[in-house]
């Protein structure tokens, strides 16, 4: 407030001084021909000066001119001359008319000036903003764009600017000159992001910024004012919110580029990978059921006790086992395709269980099964095709590396609010039974072992359910591999009683 | 082509083997031949159309995944000149293929890899049961230690009667009337309850849990009322 009083009396002081050498010098440029001259054309040349002065020096020094051309006016070529003093009173009417119009005159000039150089400062501003679009336009990624606008807004202020990304803080090259004060208060306003247009915030001469464009809060901009600048006027936060919004949108832009290809190539690989997996996966099955089939047509054939028929025997079982292997990869690829799409129905817990150890009793001939449900019988909405592979998955991990194992048990428990289904042999057992990796995590551990790939197919499934996997397993004492599903719904047997009888004759 | 089998005499059943790929195709036929069936083959589903009549098979075997026609349709088209069993060879993960082809007309399915011995199995129980439909309807049907009297509405297990609801004797006869065949839940349901309960495949589930809880020793480990999930049922006598 002070120094905008001390810079307003400068000017005054230095108008006046002005107007008077202006005017002195016109006056004596006069001064030979007073007397000469008609009082009109001698009013009519104070009032060009006034005129000229306001136009080249301003409001102030059209003002002193104003009055300082009527005094000199008035003393040195109005006789009497050399005195303030008028004999004809008609002088003192031209003097009053002259300073009038000369006020007049010089405020609307000056109105007219100021208007000019705001407009031109207006052009100057809305070029720089086309400007810096140009640019942003050539930015290829957000590094451009924040440079770029970097470059732009310190250019146009004279000043430093910076412009950081939402997760700066997380970053590893920062500017040194960003003091942790600034950090901290970037910081927090990229975190309290108020709804509306932004209103840039000052502190300690630093302005700062959020980019936002819609919803998204794409950075912040920090703005190191000048020592000459205090702060910013109406016009200059406008222009830095308007720089602000287009850098936004430029982020955005290039954001939505970059997510964009990024998404494609991601697919690109994806459907690559998956239609050789799919390829393979039909090219192997194909000749591998042939192999299956002629193998066993060769076991009935040949005495079981020959060589060649227990070398049919092995063939045969080797065949098998590598279709479950080829449906384990086709199971993968069709998952990470389309993602495991849970078709949930009404399904009963023993007819999964039933079905899964049905189409595994071919398999392991040499063991005995037991299975029970505990719990209210009931149905459940679940996938069924998928509990069934889970199961038939866990059942075929038990037959094949549970060495020793004399039987299988599957048990099925149905709790309030989930299912527990457990897989359970009395083989070798193992030490440490290994964490079971999810095969389709984008990042997780890729199954090592043999009995991985089926087991992380279960994990998968037992993910996209919701549910828990866990193996226990002792040496010696048996493997157990449990999972709890959740389940939203069950339907009590005796449901049937009451409604499904009805219907029927 | 379609070639016959020469020392086999043309009095031998016939067997239609629809199926695309050569190697799967002469393995059938050599599983088939070795059990006394005459065996023609077609490679595509038009050619096997083609062959039916002169051929007049006892049983088909077909594949789901032919180049030139749909599963479903083929199938239909088959059903309509000819009651003989039909079998399906699919891949995995077509449940909704065989599903259709089944509601087509098909009478079971097996799939690839298969077992041969399981495959012949089939073929005669198809063989065995298309017989015993042709001559008089069976009154009594016995399985495990159970017996079901059609005739007289009883069922008894191990000579002792056991109560069925109205419902559960219906989907048992309907069962035991198909024995060996895959029933669609969408055919089960419309046999049993009606064409206005296609979808409820819970009435179908819970009756079928109670009907495995009343007959069967192990109803988790069921001999007679097996679960093709996704699918359907099959009785085994």
């Amino acid at each position: 407030m002070r120094e905008s009083v001390k810079r307003e009396s400068v000017d005054l002081f230095r108008g006046l001084l002005i107007a008077l050498v202006a005017c002195s010098v016109a006056t004596l440029a006069v001064a030979p021909f007073r007397g000469v001259l008609l009082d009109a054309n001698l009013a009519l040349y104070y009032l060009l000066i006034v005129v000229w002065l306001t136009v080249k020096a301003g409001r102030s020094a059209g003002f002193s001119a104003s009055v300082l051309s009527v005094l000199f006016f008035d003393i040195f070529l109005v006789p009497p001359y050399d005195s303030l003093t008028v004999h004809d009173p008609q002088h003192v009417l031209t003097f009053a008319m002259l300073l009038l119009v000369a006020l007049v005159t010089s405020r609307l000039v000056d109105g007219l000036r100021v208007q000019t150089a705001l407009a031109e400062t207006r052009g100057q501003w809305s070029e720089s903003l086309r400007a810096m679009g140009d640019g942003l336009l050539s930015a290829e990624n957000a590094d451009d764009v924040r440079r770029i606008g970097a470059q732009f807004v310190g250019g146009m202020f004279g000043a430093t600017a910076w412009i950081l990304p939402p997760d700066f803080s997380s970053g590893s090259a920062i500017d040194p000159r960003l003091t942790v004060g600034m950090q901290k208060i970037a910081a927090t306003m990229l975190r309290r992001h108020a709804g509306g247009a932004q209103a840039p915030v000052s502190s300690a001469g630093v302005v700062y910024l959020p980019l936002r464009a819609g919803e998204r809060i794409s950075g912040i901009m920090l703005l190191v004012l000048p020592a000459r600048m205090a702060r910013l006027d109406a016009m200059q936060e406008r222009w830095l919110q308007t720089a602000s919004v287009q850098l936004a949108l430029a982020l955005d832009r290039v954001h939505s580029i970059d997510v964009a290809s990024r998404a494609r190539l991601a697919e690109k690989n994806e459907r690559f990978r998956n239609s050789i997996l799919s390829s393979i996966s039909h090219d192997i099955r194909t000749p591998l059921t042939t192999v299956a089939g002629l193998a066993e047509l060769l076991v009935q054939q040949l005495p079981r006790e020959s060589d060649s028929g227990g070398t049919a025997l092995r063939l045969h079982r080797a065949a098998v086992r590598m279709d479950a292997t080829v449906t384990n990869l086709l199971d993968i690829a069709r998952f990470s395709q389309h993602g495991i799409a849970i078709n949930s129905d009404w399904a009963a817990i023993d007819e999964i269980i039933g079905s899964a150890i049905f189409g595994q009793r071919a398999a392991a001939q040499q063991l005995a099964f037991d299975s029970e449900i505990r719990g209210a019988p009931a149905l459940v909405k679940l996938d069924a095709l998928l509990m069934e592979k889970v199961l038939c998955n866990l059942i075929d991990n038990a037959v094949r590396h549970a060495r020793g194992a004399t039987r299988v048990a599957v048990r099925g428990h149905l709790r309030p609010r989930s299912l527990q289904l457990s897989v359970i042999d009395n083989g070798c057992g193992m030490a440490h039974p290994p964490p079971v990796a999810n095969v389709l995590a984008p990042d997780g551990d890729k199954p090592r072992d043999h009995g991985g790939l089926g087991l992380s197919i279960c994990q998968a499934i037992c993910d996209a359910h919701g549910g828990r996997m866990r193996v226990f397993g002792r040496p010696g004492k048996g493997c157990c591999v449990i999972l709890a599903i959740p389940v939203a719904e069950t339907l009590p047997l005796d449901y049937a009683d009451h409604h499904a009888d009805d219907h029927a004759d | 082509m379609p070639t016959t089998m020469p020392m086999i005499m043309p009095t031998e059943p016939a067997i239609l083997v629809i199926e695309d790929d050569a190697d799967i195709r002469r393995m059938l036929v050599s599983a088939m031949g070795g059990q006394g069936y005459r065996v023609r083959e077609a490679a595509s589903g038009q050619e096997g159309l083609r062959s039916l009549p002169e051929c007049e098979p006892v049983l088909l075997l077909v594949d789901l995944g032919l180049p030139d026609m749909d599963g479903g349709e083929l199938v239909r088209a088959l059903r309509a000149q000819t009651a003989a069993p039909i079998i399906i060879v699919s891949a995995r993960q077509m449940e909704a293929e065989k599903v259709a082809a089944l509601d087509a007309g098909a009478d079971d399915f097996v799939t690839k890899p298969f077992g041969m011995p399981e495959l012949q199995a089939r073929v005669r129980a198809h063989l065995r049961r298309r017989g015993s439909e042709q001559a008089e309807p069976v009154a009594v049907v016995a399985f495990g230690d159970v017996v079901l009297d059609l005739q007289r509405r009883v069922v008894e297990r191990g000579g002792q009667p056991v109560h069925l609801t109205p419902t559960e004797f219906k989907l048992l006869a309907t069962l035991a009337a198909s024995e060996g065949k895959v029933l669609t839940h969408r055919e089960l349901l419309r046999r049993v309850w009606g064409v206005g309960y296609l979808e409820r495949t819970h009435y179908l589930r819970i009756h079928m849990a109670h009907l495995r809880g009343k007959l069967e020793a192990n109803p988790t480990q069921p001999r007679h009322f097996l679960t093709e999930t996704g699918i359907g049922y099959r009785f085994h006598a």
